[in-house]
């Protein structure tokens, strides 16, 4: 049965909820079916043009999208909602065309419609991309909380869910979700990656290692899976394990300018302080402001004894992750051999009141997660 | 045709010779465990839950010869648990009397040092000036200072002397801090624990504070002991010695009182900057550590951070457990050996003069260490090649590890470490070409390493919270030419605590430091051991003793125990 056809049930039982129709459209319906599709053509735009009835302006919308006749079906679709709410697939169409055209407040007002009033998962799932594409992340999280509310198990929308969340740094909503999806689908690389990525923003990167390592099994090659998990086992320190992967990752992608920053951090921790960095300047050549290329070379320098560039890399590193407390640290040693006690006590400091704010978030994050290193330990 | 049996054996005989071909080497002997035939039986009151934090910190041990017959002699701390707390005799610190060629004698009961309750660390000095070596147990609720009556039985007088502390007291170490001829004494404290109001086990409550009351009593979804964290530290005591048989407690105004009331576990009194005053280093556990830099008018100045040495190279701050001190790089300067938490590395702090630098991953100790929990450690010259080397042990402190998806962490019982240095600032992990006293795992704290049998050859003995001590004999061969220096201080420090000796052997330049109170609450041999490689003959040795006097001996024969008495 061709798509138009299919639809046309639909049509007529949105018809029949709709005020009653001027025209007698099953009519027009049964001379489509028999293949009039001219002559239904032509008693439709009578019908619109004498009265504009939507019912009528739908199926003729509904007439040139069988047709590919897009741009005329999208200027129908526009009237016909100007008078009443389109039925749900209608909607969805006409908000895409709304997106490909540049109007993205009236292709979010058209899904708000169909999602309202059709309590439609897509329409929520297409709002929500939308969002996103706006910056509206926190939006489109609402958005899809709704989603999540209509169909709690759902795969699209709970993949959705994540990567809106992990996009948010939102690592606590994430997990809610990915944990039961790693679970559900279990040979999806992408879940696991997901959840790797979502343990190491919510600060257990112990945790992280093993679903990126799934991850990487269930699809090698991945360069983003690579990097996550180099960025992870640097985390926890292990840049032997670390450095493979980043290598891989720099194989399969040259110019990834976070691999590169992470494999300088990895053989900076290595004492390989040449290879470090060359890969840290390549890394700082494709962006100036990168924080783990800059902290990268900081200890490379600091390393090499050369206090005063240090801290003027360490500085770039400092700005672009205020949040960290290792970059305050080592400004703070910089300036102590430097024999500026002053300059180290004020990176002391500073670097002391990073790491409260640290064992905050760690704090915060494990009583929302119920994540729990132990006692000893961050 | 079908393969007659000849054939099918050719076979076998071929599989079998190609698996002599893959086997690994058989690991090399260098130490063999021979407590049970040495006569050492010591097994360590243990509580299988471990549901309280006092139940997993116990196991200081020392090498001290008490009775001045030349021969090092054994103390083992032994600790109540919860259960256990009010029956004082439960629990059985050990001294054991060196009767020579490895065999040792229990002579706790005679000596009277048996029950100092919840014993945790020790250490030895001559705490009253009068010639003969002391002991010092800290612990839960009060500490004991043992005074050796000279006739092989001690008397507790921590009270008289003003040394009791109170609280929960961890490591400690007496030093000439003043360099006013008499023996100092600091102590480190770990947690404020009030024994009648325990934090429930997995749950906290009572006692704790901060950091949701009971997160720290979860480690991965298991419930486990509570803390450290959440629960309240204690200060660190600093006992000046008054010189007529009593102390005076003046961490205040000596500036090491710890006013952030930190975790303290480990200490080490050593003078790291060569100015002849002892420093003084203090483990912190999930803190910054502490290094207090003498002022040389009886205080000191707390310099951990600028000087590298508080936190990881990445500012983390860590579990610290262990210090060891040692010259590994034969440069003359003492760097630190810090052991510490699962997921941390141990960190290895190399003196280059002026400050310290994190070198624990260019050096190669870091990664071995991450999977571990690390207690005691120390800097040994196992193979007398004229270079120290490493040595740690571990073991967790959750008997519930082993229900836990661990990650990467190893679980409750863990192997021992060895490092051997390799002449050029890096070590290599070597346990595994030792065997099973190395590979095999366990539950272990303090660690101390001495020649307990004058063969030249270091021994070490090791404490187990679940299981019986090893007492581990250094049957390596061959190993290298060696001399051992058995200081006799005078006046009121006759082990000679902050001396430092160095002896030139050939290419060797060896320095080594005289402490009280290292590694995990214990204390090792004090008497300087040096492994001389190929060379018969030291050229100089040289014993700069605590009031910076110095004695120079040339052309000293190897192997041999010397005996060298301060002027």
């Amino acid at each position: 049965m061709r798509p138009l056809l299919a639809a046309l049930g639909l049509v007529l039982q949105a018809a029949s909820a709709a005020p009653p129709a001027p025209a007698d459209l099953a009519a027009i319906v049964t001379r489509i079916e028999k293949g009039d599709t001219a002559g239904a053509e032509r008693q439709l735009r009578r019908i619109v043009a004498a009265s504009g009835d939507p019912a009528a302006r739908q199926l003729l919308a509904r007439l040139y999208l069988d047709q590919k006749r897009e741009a005329e079906a999208v200027a129908e679709l526009r009237q016909a909602a100007l008078v009443g709410p389109l039925p749900r697939d209608l909607g969805l169409r006409l908000a895409a065309a709304e997106m490909a055209d540049g109007h993205p407040a009236l292709a979010e007002q058209q899904l708000r419609s169909v999602a309202t009033r059709y309590r439609s998962v897509r329409a929520l799932l297409q709002l929500a991309r939308l969002q996103t594409r706006q910056k509206d992340a926190a939006g489109a999280l609402a958005t899809l909380e709704q989603a999540r509310d209509l169909a709690p198990n759902a795969e699209e929308v709970l993949n959705a869910f994540a990567q809106v969340s992990l996009s948010l740094r939102a690592p606590v909503p994430a997990l809610q979700v990915l944990e039961p999806l790693a679970r559900m689908y279990p040979s999806v690389a992408q879940y696991r990656y997901m959840l790797g990525v979502a343990l190491m923003q919510a600060g257990d990167v112990q945790s992280a290692v093993s679903p990126l390592r799934e991850a990487d099994r269930l699809e090698p090659d991945r360069p983003l899976t690579l990097t996550a998990l180099g960025l992870a086992l640097n985390n926890l320190r292990t840049y032997a394990e670390a450095k493979p992967c980043l290598v891989r990752s720099l194989d399969l992608d040259p110019d990834a300018v976070d691999t590169l920053a992470a494999l300088a951090e990895s053989e900076q921790g290595l004492g390989e302080l040449e290879a470090a960095e060359t890969h840290a300047l390549r890394a700082l050549a494709r962006r100036s402001d990168h924080a783990i290329g800059n902290l990268a070379l900081g200890m490379v320098r600091m390393k090499q004894e050369r206090y005063e560039e240090a801290c003027a890399v360490l500085e770039r590193a400092l700005a672009a992750d205020p949040a960290s407390p290792t970059a305050p640290y080592q400004l703070s040693l910089a300036w102590a051999r430097r024999g500026d006690e002053a300059q180290s006590r004020k990176y002391l400091e500073l670097y002391r009141q990073k790491v409260r704010e640290l064992d905050l978030r760690v704090a915060e994050v494990r009583a929302k997660t119920g994540l729990s290193g132990g006692g000893m330990k961050r | 045709m079908k393969a007659g049996p000849a054939i099918a054996g050719l076979a076998l005989i071929g599989a079998a010779a190609l698996a002599v071909a893959q086997a690994p080497p058989a690991p090399q002997v260098l130490f063999r465990d021979v407590a049970r035939e040495a006569g050492i039986r010591f097994l360590h009151q243990a509580a299988p839950e471990k549901k309280y934090i006092m139940e997993s910190m116990s196991g200081g041990l020392a090498l001290v010869d008490y009775d001045g017959d030349g021969l090092v002699d054994l103390y083992i701390t032994n600790s109540l648990t919860v259960d256990t707390r009010n029956d004082p005799n439960a629990a059985r610190s050990a001294l054991y009397h060196n009767l020579g060629g490895f065999r040792f004698e229990d002579v706790t009961d005679r000596a009277g040092v048996g029950h100092p309750g919840w014993a945790m660390g020790v250490c030895t000095g001559d705490a009253d000036g009068d010639g003969a070596v002391d002991i010092y147990v800290t612990g839960l609720g009060r500490n004991y200072l043992y005074r050796n009556n000279r006739d092989g039985t001690f008397t507790d007088i921590a009270e008289q002397a003003g040394v009791a502390g109170g609280g929960w007291s961890m490591g400690c170490g007496f030093a000439d801090y003043d360099r006013d001829g008499r023996l100092d004494l600091f102590v480190s404290r770990y947690v404020s624990i009030d024994l009648d109001h325990l934090p429930e086990f997995g749950k906290g409550g009572a006692g704790m504070k901060g950091e949701g009351r009971g997160a720290t009593c979860q480690y991965r979804g298991v419930a486990v002991q509570c803390g450290p964290r959440g629960l309240p530290g204690e200060s660190d005591l600093l006992f000046h010695n008054d010189g007529n048989g009593h102390f005076t407690e003046v961490s205040a105004k000596a500036g090491v009182r710890d006013t952030h009331e930190y975790y303290g576990l480990g200490i080490a009194w050593f003078d790291f900057n060569g100015d002849g005053w002892p420093d003084l280093y203090v483990a912190n556990d999930s803190h910054p550590n502490y290094l207090y830099e003498n002022q040389q008018d009886g205080t000191f100045k707390e310099v951990g951070f600028p000087m590298g040495v508080a936190v990881s190279e990445d500012g983390s701050e860590q579990g610290s457990m262990g210090v060891a001190v040692g010259d590994y790089l034969n440069g003359g300067r003492p760097s630190l050996l810090v052991t510490n938490f699962a997921e941390e590395y141990d960190d290895l702090f190399r003196n280059d003069g002026t400050h310290f630098t994190d070198v624990s991953y260019r050096a190669r100790v870091a990664p071995p260490s991450l999977p571990l929990v690390m207690w005691g450690d120390a800097f040994l010259d196992y193979d007398n090649d004229g270079w120290l080397d490493l040595m740690a042990v571990a073991g967790h402190v959750y008997p519930q590890m082993d229900q836990v998806n661990t990650g990467a962490a190893a679980g409750y019982r863990q192997p021992k470490l060895l490092f051997h240095n390799e002449h050029d600032g890096t070590f290599a992990e070597v346990s595994r070409r030792y065997g099973p006293v190395f590979t095999d795992k366990r539950v272990s704290r303090g660690l101390v390493v001495g020649d307990l049998d004058d063969d030249g050859r270091l021994d070490a003995v090791v404490t187990d919270l679940d299981g019986p001590a090893q007492v581990l004999r250094n049957e390596l061969e061959p190993t290298g030419h060696w001399l051992i220096l058995r200081l006799l201080g005078k006046g009121g420090n006759p082990q000679a605590l902050g001396a430092v000796a160095t002896v030139q052997a050939g290419p060797l330049r060896m320095t080594r430091y005289v402490q009280s109170g290292t590694g995990y609450l214990s204390q090792s041999d004090v008497r300087p051991h040096f492994g001389l490689g190929a060379q018969a003959r030291a050229e100089r040795v040289e014993v700069r003793w605590p009031d910076q006097t110095v004695t120079r001996l040339e052309d000293v024969p190897a192997d041999q125990v010397l005996a060298v008495r301060q002027p």
